[in-house]
């Protein structure tokens, strides 16, 4: 609660400070209610006149419409501005994806931690978040037990038996209450996953992405027995739930009908010997009633207030944790020599979580300004390579070396200048194009360069098109107008995106995979001057791109098993050969359709 | 407050005005109540019956305290108020029984109806003609309803608003019942100055109260109308469309995107302070707006039965009956009044939904069944399938993706469709598979125009891979079988053709076909590699055993050894199917017999490798070499 308070406090120190006089305020108002019929019925009885009635009365209403305004305007503006501090942990949550290392955002312990604290904040404001039901329950709670200490107060006078009875009888309504609560928590597992179910298939069947499919395949039928089969059981655990509530109510039920005819019964017998006035028994019993939902409201928000705050400490869990400590001494980048050299000495890796060695004590030596082609089947580590000289990850055994020096040595940002890539994955952000080459704010953007970097990767000419060129906005979630690119497009985007950096090393993992073969090979043609004299390592599975490279390195089982340049390894015979053969079988002359081809160098 | 101007200047506008407002609010009502019932027939009787059982309590409850008072005020005897407390005491506890049991059920069946609205929308994006998905209307309903649901005007409101109508007509029942020996004026409560004090009140009360309050709805509506391009920062995109959240985190990282998208999110940070502190405003604003008429009212029923009971004309619990009878029933009007703009509101906010639901499909079904020899295995498969001059824009855009195309589909031969990106190949895949009718020319199958067969029979002749098919989250044999029951066997026999091995059931360590794919359905799904996942999807294609096989870069995540076996396999795989092989892999032409290069939505040039290569001025010579050149 605390973690919570300051935090209002840096989003709305106003709220914070007008909470305590808005709780006061409904204290006293609530107070001054159940007086008002006491207080006139008085009047009458000690035969006031009509005059003195309407002072009296009239003081009376000011009074309450002065308290009440302070008190209202004051929680109808903390109910509002309460939610700055959703909006602030939502800011926080998303920079916190952005900044903190890779790794933990790509293992399965932090994608659960992540799912967790966006569901703690909730997607949108429509359904609460998290942060602001407890702030408002937590104030509820607290001027609902001041409330209750002034009601006993107020009771104790006629008789504290009629205390002890209201609480013997609420206090049976909560322990039946947590016992139901108890219960539902043991439940709540099992019906989630049913409810998690309905919302993938609800989710799936009105997403337009899946159209085509699910046309093609007539699968609208499946999707729908689907739906009612898990309906079934989504009714089914509605009807449990709600029948077990039922018999959780029972104690209410006894409870109300006992305490309300035991209290008016004793109250009305008081009246009828004369111990209390008729405006005292109503005075009573207003606050018998008063008193026992204000006991009610105190349960469910307790226990609100206990479910936030398990949801708080996973936001907490995931804003708090840790990054890996960049070194204390951490190496000078800029003085490394250029251009580069990259080393793996020995690597061994493999994922958190998982006993599999991706990397097997693997090794090689990349020159400095070498274009080195790593060629592999599916699954042969290649993209680990990637995210362990990205410093994404670390290795488990053995060292990476750039420019000689070991990058445990250096600094997350330092690694990161070094280094320049187009991934597999197509990252595309809704800003303008400019943007998305550069990454940086409008004003950073250096424009020149911007273009000249769209023509040497082939797409100048269509954006120069788009109808505010550069400056377009792509995709079109933000903006209406936004542009949405072709596979090839975005492809040719994310090179120009990578010679922007103008980093030392260039890291290419399957950037023409989308493109069609003339645009390919004009990437191919080009090739020595995108690269410049930087280091380049290219992944692709189009042999044909590795003949513009230095050397070759063939990996097989986490390890390298071949190096040298293309006619090298030809000659050789090895697997590089076999895998080159199998993939210009196709292309050669004189192949008659369907002939077969053995297999070389036994790859498969 | 030039509106007040206009309508005095001019009394028979605001009248229509007025009339055709409620009358819209009816209608408002009517639909509102029709939605519910047809999402679940209980909702509506049972919140009515709640409403009545709960009345009837607050009834009781007062009735039962007056009397008490009134009978201390007689000084009648303590035995004669007890049995009087005690019956009054066991109603209350039936009624309040018969409530909560009641509330349970309806409890129940408004999560039911919650689901089937959320279904319908489901079904409707399923059974809607292909082109009307992404079409700019049902794109802009989708991003409405959206909208609606993010201001707390879902299916919810309505519940809430269903209910509303009962218990406020039940409040104002019981304040009548409360003041009903006023009202009919018979004996000693014959008194004019209540009709006098009564009218005055509820006018009073209705100007004091309404005025600003409706003006503040109306403020907040138009807030709430306010449709803001903040509203969906780049956060929410980050938040809502899922995909990128750790897909994303490379690049930002190592390009440095942080700083830029750090300040593309302020914008909306500082907007949402505002608006935060905007509709406190307001809110507070609206709170002492309502107290003082509500204090002022209370205040003055007190005063008026206190002034009748000191003067005789009834006793002290009359005092307390009638007071909470005005009051009640006063507040009872006022909310009716209020709440009928909020009606409107709300109804008008389901319009969205309720509009996408209605959207009718426009592409012409025929009858005509696909006839029945080439259905039955063993059947000859004899189709013939032709585009003529066919033209095709999609809809929204100004430009041609297909131009005057004709083609010829010969029965079970094998066809590599090939061309720059963009130049209409998997456009002519939607249009043969009639996701979209051409917009000009016509398709036939056997000479009969595709649109004049039966929809559903006409699709079963197609198995497709698209490039950007989608798998589901179920289980593999389900994804491949397409459907909830499958034959294991088959689908083995599926996954095995296309390069998947599978394991047997049993075997935990990898895939079976009982395997659940991605981890958003169950938990102990597996994540497949996009290699995987194009293996599934052909395997999905085979197990349809439909009579064409269309592939669109089936291979493309795939490296060159398990590309290779695809295509040594081709033959075996698609049997003696049609097939339309369409790839920016040449190597793909050479096992299909007939190649078809498209350039900007036009065929041109048709033929075999060995034709198209003799041609070294044609597309598929410039084609061919830029990708040959590196493999001689």
């Amino acid at each position: 609660m605390g973690f919570l308070l300051k935090n209002l406090w840096a989003a709305d120190k106003f709220t914070v400070l007008s909470l305590p006089i808005a709780m006061a305020c409904a204290v006293a108002l609530r107070y001054a209610w159940i007086y008002l019929p006491k207080f006139v019925i008085d009047q009458v009885t000690n035969g006031s006149s009509v005059g003195q009635i309407a002072l009296a009365t009239g003081i009376f209403v000011v009074a309450c419409i002065v308290i009440e305004s302070i008190n209202g305007y004051f929680s109808g503006n903390a109910g509002n501005r309460f939610m700055k501090v959703t909006v602030n942990f939502q800011h926080r949550i998303f920079k916190k994806t952005l900044n903190c290392d890779y790794a933990l955002l790509e293992g399965s312990e932090g994608q659960t931690k992540y799912q967790k604290a966006k569901s703690c904040e909730g997607d949108s404001f429509n359904d609460r978040a998290n942060s602001t039901s407890m702030i408002w329950n937590f104030f509820q709670t607290t001027q609902n037990v001041l409330m209750f200490i002034l009601f006993t107060t107020v009771l104790s006078v006629v008789n504290p038996l009629i205390v002890v009875l209201v609480l013997v009888g609420s206090g049976a309504e909560l322990l039946a209450r947590l016992a139901f609560e108890k219960w539902v928590e043991k439940q709540k597992d099992r019906w989630a996953k049913t409810d998690k179910r309905q919302n993938y298939v609800i989710k799936t069947s009105s997403d337009s992405k899946s159209g085509k499919d699910i046309r093609i395949y007539k699968m609208s039928k499946w999707f729908a027995d689907l739906r009612e089969m898990l309906l079934k059981e989504q009714i089914k655990n509605r009807r449990e739930r709600n029948f077990k509530e039922l018999v959780s109510d029972i104690p209410y039920l006894l409870n109300t009908f006992l305490r309300d005819a035991l209290a008016y019964a004793y109250l009305a017998w008081k009246a009828s010997i004369g111990e209390i006035s008729v405006g005292d028994l109503i005075l009573y019993f207003n606050a018998i009633t008063l008193f026992s939902t204000q006991m009610q409201n105190v349960v469910g928000w307790i226990h609100e207030i206990n479910l936030s705050n398990y949801k708080i400490c996973d936001l907490r869990s995931y804003l708090d944790m840790p990054d890996r400590p960049d070194p204390v001494n951490p190496t000078d980048v800029t003085s490394l020599s250029r251009p580069l050299t990259i080393e793996f000495c020995g690597v061994c890796f493999s994922y958190p979580g998982s006993e599999k060695l991706i990397l097997d004590h693997l090794s090689m030596q990349i020159r400095g300004g070498e274009k080195i082609a790593l060629v592999g089947v599916n699954g042969a580590g290649k993209t680990t390579i990637v995210k362990l000289l990205c410093g994404f990850y670390q290795p488990t055994k053995g060292k990476i070396l750039i420019g000689g020096q070991d990058i445990a040595n250096m600094r997350r940002e330092d690694i990161f200048s070094l280094l320049s890539a187009v991934f597999q994955d197509i990252s595309l952000l809704p800003v303008t194009v400019a943007q998305n080459v550069a990454m940086k704010k409008p004003e950073d953007v250096d424009y020149a360069l911007v273009k000249d970097c769209l023509e040497r990767a082939g797409i100048w000419e269509h954006v120069s098109q788009l109808p505010q060129a550069e400056n377009t906005q792509l995709l079109r979630f933000i903006h209406d107008d936004g542009v949405m690119l072709s596979g090839g497009e975005q492809q040719k985007l994310l090179l120009a995106r990578s010679l922007y950096k103008q980093a030392p090393v260039l890291i290419l993992d399957e950037p023409t995979a989308a493109l069609d073969p003339i645009s390919e090979s004009e990437v191919y043609d080009k090739y020595q001057e995108l690269a410049g004299s930087s280091t380049v390592l290219f992944i692709s599975h189009r042999l044909a791109s590795t003949r513009f490279c230095d050397r070759i390195f063939f990996l097989e089982n986490g390890a390298i098993t071949e190096r040298g340049s293309h006619a090298e390894l030809m000659t050789a015979g090895g697997k590089y050969a076999g895998m080159f053969e199998i993939q210009s079988h196709y292309y050669k002359e004189n192949v008659t359709p369907n002939g077969n081809l053995a297999l070389e160098g036994g790859a498969v | 407050m030039s509106n007040n101007k206009d309508t005095a200047n001019n009394e028979n506008p605001k009248k229509e005005k007025l009339s055709k407002r409620m009358a819209a609010t009816v209608r408002a009502m009517v639909k509102c109540y029709k939605l519910a019932n047809s999402l679940d027939k209980w909702i509506v009787p049972l919140s009515w019956l709640r409403c009545i059982i709960n009345s009837s309590y607050a009834m009781v409850a007062t009735l039962i305290l007056s009397q008490v008072l009134d009978m201390l005020y007689a000084h009648k005897p303590f035995k004669e108020i007890l049995i009087q407390i005690v019956i009054a005491e066991c109603t209350i506890l039936a009624l309040n029984t018969a409530s909560t049991v009641i509330g349970k059920y309806m409890n129940i069946h408004k999560e039911v109806a919650t689901l089937n609205y959320a279904a319908r929308t489901g079904e409707k994006t399923l059974s809607m003609d292909y082109p009307l998905l992404d079409s700019p209307r049902s794109q802009d309903l989708r991003r409405r309803i959206q909208e609606d649901n993010l201001m707390g005007f879902g299916l919810k409101s309505i519940l809430d608003m269903i209910y509303w109508l009962p218990r406020t007509l039940g409040n104002g029942v019981t304040a009548i019942v409360l003041l009903w020996p006023l009202l009919t004026g018979t004996g000693i409560f014959k008194q004019w100055d209540f009709y006098v004090y009564f009218f005055l009140s509820v006018i009073s009360y209705l100007l004091v109260s309404m005025l600003p309050s409706l003006k503040l709805n109306k403020i907040w509506f138009k807030e709430m109308e306010e449709k803001s391009i903040e509203k969906k920062s780049i956060m929410y995109y980050i938040f809502e469309s899922g995909q990128m959240e750790y897909k994303m985190g490379k690049d930002i990282r190592l390009f440095g995107g942080q700083e830029m998208l750090e300040e593309e999110i302020e914008p909306g940070r500082k907007w949402w302070f505002k608006k935060f502190e905007r509709y406190g405003r307001l809110n507070g604003t609206g709170w002492i707006l309502g107290s003082i008429p509500e204090y002022l009212l209370t205040g003055g029923s007190y005063f008026y039965t206190a002034i009748k009971c000191a003067a005789g004309v009834f006793g002290v619990g009359g005092m307390y009956r009638y007071a909470k009878g005005f009051t009640d029933f006063i507040r009872c009007i006022s909310n009716i009044v209020q709440q009928l703009t909020y009606f409107e509101v709300a109804a008008k906010r389901q319009e969205s939904t309720l509009e996408f639901l209605s959207i009718p499909n426009e592409m012409y079904k025929g009858t005509l069944p696909v006839e029945k020899r080439v259905h039955c295995d063993g059947g000859d498969n004899d189709y013939l399938v032709e585009f003529k001059n066919v033209s095709f824009q999609y809809p929204g855009t100004g430009e041609y993706a297909l131009r005057h195309f004709s083609m010829k589909l010969h029965i079970g031969e094998k066809l590599a469709m090939v061309g720059m990106n963009g130049s209409g190949k998997t456009t002519m895949i939607k249009l043969l598979c009639r996701l979209y009718d051409p917009t000009e020319g016509e398709i036939t199958l056997n000479g009969i125009d595709i649109r004049k067969y039966d929809y559903e029979e006409y699709m079963r002749i197609f198995g497709v891979v698209f490039q950007d098919f989608n798998l589901f989250a179920v289980s593999l044999g389900q994804n491949v079988a397409a459907n909830v029951e499958y034959d294991a066997s088959k689908v083995e026999e599926c996954c095995k053709k296309s390069g998947l091995g599978l394991d047997k059931p049993g075997d935990v360590s990898h895939l079976t076909s009982e395997t659940c794919l991605y981890k958003n359905y169950d938990e102990n799904g597996v994540e497949i590699s996009g290699g995987e996942a194009q293996k599934i999807a052909l395997a999905r294609a085979l197990y349809k055993d439909a009579p064409f096989i269309v592939l669109d870069e089936p291979t493309a995540a795939l490296d060159p050894i398990a590309e290779y076996e695809i295509y040594s396999k081709f033959n075996e795989i698609v049997g003696d199917k049609t097939a339309i092989y369409i790839s920016h892999r040449l190597s793909s032409c050479r096992f299909c017999d007939d190649i078809a290069v498209f350039d900007k939505g036009r065929l041109v040039q048709r033929g075999s490798h060995d034709q198209l290569i003799q041609n070294p001025t044609g597309k598929y010579y410039e084609l061919w070499n830029a990708q040959a050149q590196y493999y001689a």
